[in-house]
């Protein structure tokens, strides 16, 4: 019985070590949350949809449209965002100001534009892919068989603007400084 | 006295318990996995899986059954001092392997997030502070450092075999005949020759990669005084003077046909002067320079 009294007595300690700790992280948490930075967290959606490939096929993805991460471009029609997006002059309370990326979709071309908007540009550019491949539930091999560009603009980065960078995993990416 | 330490050390650890995933039902192999050549997080992740497993089952599966099987010790003991003890024995010893399990998994978890990242305001797992990154998940691929393949390129009014787009010089690439907002084929239909057509496509690569949501450069980085908005990136000044119509509002800079019809009259009046010149895009001359051949001025 003695043993099993400081037992409890050593886990208790510890719970209220780890309590102490976990209320001081909550805190935070929600002093981060109420600064509304727009992060974007790709949800699991059950419902799944089809793509077009660039090998003429299509290939199962969750419906994407339907997660919340994913917003209509107010002005274009047909085009949506997933994810990070920036306000576009109607009130958007999840839209940036400085987004690290924008993954944009054509809904009548099927097509993925990725633009890397932030130094370390390798960096951005596998968070972009992880995110895409989480929202859409894909595979890296299927990642690399989507209709899309990889690029950066000239004022983010002049040397490597103006062309299809790639998702880093896919055969023919263009290597980026991390 | 034994049902208190169970809720007090319960209720203290539910919170740490329950941002861990106890309990944990699976899957034990992370569905990234399944998307790539597992790397050092993946292996770490389904170790901590197994641990996590393993303690849920104790707890869930092994835990009630031992107890019951005190239970019934007692209601079968008949004032047996001997079996009363057993069944006393047996339920102690579950409430101190619970707490044991608990507790060693709570010490590991603790002790490695003060020293891993004492500061940091996201907790993980003890696996997620060892590898770190979510991109260690899986590892890179070999081919990802090969030359560039130009893949995507169908390129109106050029054919993309190497020759004219200059690829291994990195520059020069159209946007995708899928993108509506900057294809060779969609600047055509707003009036541009076929010359014009690339070299302007060309440009939007460079300028917003494409994406006509661009908002006015100024409102990204309040420390700028340029108003560079759109696909094309024109400024308000410049917008100004060739917009007309339903366009002419410069609040429609994000327009993806306004934009294109604004860089069209813009073309048309005085060239690729709003993009090749100095300080303005380093990519822009070589974009004309590219693309002259192809059939226009």
């Amino acid at each position: 019985m003695k043993k099993f009294l400081i037992i409890a007595g050593i886990t208790i300690v510890i719970g209220l070590i780890a309590l102490a700790f976990w209320l001081a992280n909550g805190n935070k948490t929600s002093t981060t949350s109420s600064e509304n930075i727009g992060f974007p967290v790709a949800n699991s959606v059950a419902q799944k949809t089809t793509i077009a490939t660039t090998t003429n096929a299509t290939t199962p993805t969750k419906d994407f449209l339907k997660d919340p991460a994913t917003v209509k471009d107010p002005i274009n029609p047909g085009y949506y965002y997933l994810g990070y997006h920036v306000n576009e002059g109607v009130p958007d309370p999840t839209a940036t100001n400085t987004p690290p990326y924008i993954i944009e979709y054509i809904s009548a071309t099927q097509y993925f534009n990725i633009a890397l908007l932030q130094e370390p540009i390798g960096t951005v550019r596998k968070e972009a892919e992880q995110f895409l491949m989480a929202d859409l539930g894909i595979s890296q091999k299927q990642m690399c068989q989507l209709n899309y560009m990889v690029s950066v603009p000239d004022n983010v980065n002049s040397q490597y603007s103006g062309i299809n960078l790639g998702f880093s995993f896919c055969p023919g990416a263009t290597e980026l400084p991390q | 006295m034994l049902f208190a330490v169970i809720f007090i050390a319960g209720s203290l650890a539910l919170p740490v318990a329950a941002r861990a995933s106890i309990p944990f039902f699976g899957p034990i192999v992370p569905e990234a996995i399944n998307r790539c050549a597992a790397g050092w997080a993946a292996l770490i992740t389904v170790i901590n899986d197994i641990i996590e497993l393993l303690i849920t089952l104790a707890i869930v599966f092994v835990a009630p059954i031992t107890i019951a099987y005190a239970g019934f010790l007692l209601v079968t003991s008949q004032g047996n001092s001997g079996a009363i003890t057993k069944a006393k024995g047996v339920i102690e010893n579950t409430v101190v392997g619970i707490i044991i399990a608990i507790a060693a998994w709570l010490i590991v978890d603790a002790v490695m997030s003060v020293l891993y990242h004492p500061s940091d305001s996201t907790w993980g797992t003890w696996s997620s502070l060892i590898y770190g990154n979510a991109n260690e998940m899986c590892l890179v691929q070999e081919g990802s450092l090969q030359t560039l393949n130009q893949t995507n390129l169908n390129v109106t009014g050029i054919t993309a075999n190497g020759n004219g787009v200059s690829v291994s010089g990195k520059s020069g690439q159209l946007c995708s005949d899928a993108n509506t907002a900057c294809s060779p084929a969609s600047l055509q239909s707003v009036g541009f020759n076929s010359a014009q057509a690339n070299a302007m496509s060309c440009i939007a690569m460079t300028e917003s990669s494409g994406i006509p949501s661009t908002p006015p450069y100024n409102t990204t980085h309040p420390d700028s005084n340029s108003t560079a908005c759109g696909t094309f990136q024109i400024t308000q000044s410049t917008w100004n003077k060739a917009a007309s119509g339903a366009c002419s509002n410069f609040s429609n800079c994000q327009n993806a046909a306004c934009n294109m019809q604004v860089a069209q009259t813009l073309v048309s009046q005085s060239g690729y002067s709003s993009w090749t010149c100095a300080n303005c895009n380093s990519k822009a001359t070589s974009c004309v320079q590219q693309y002259k051949q192809y059939g226009g001025s």
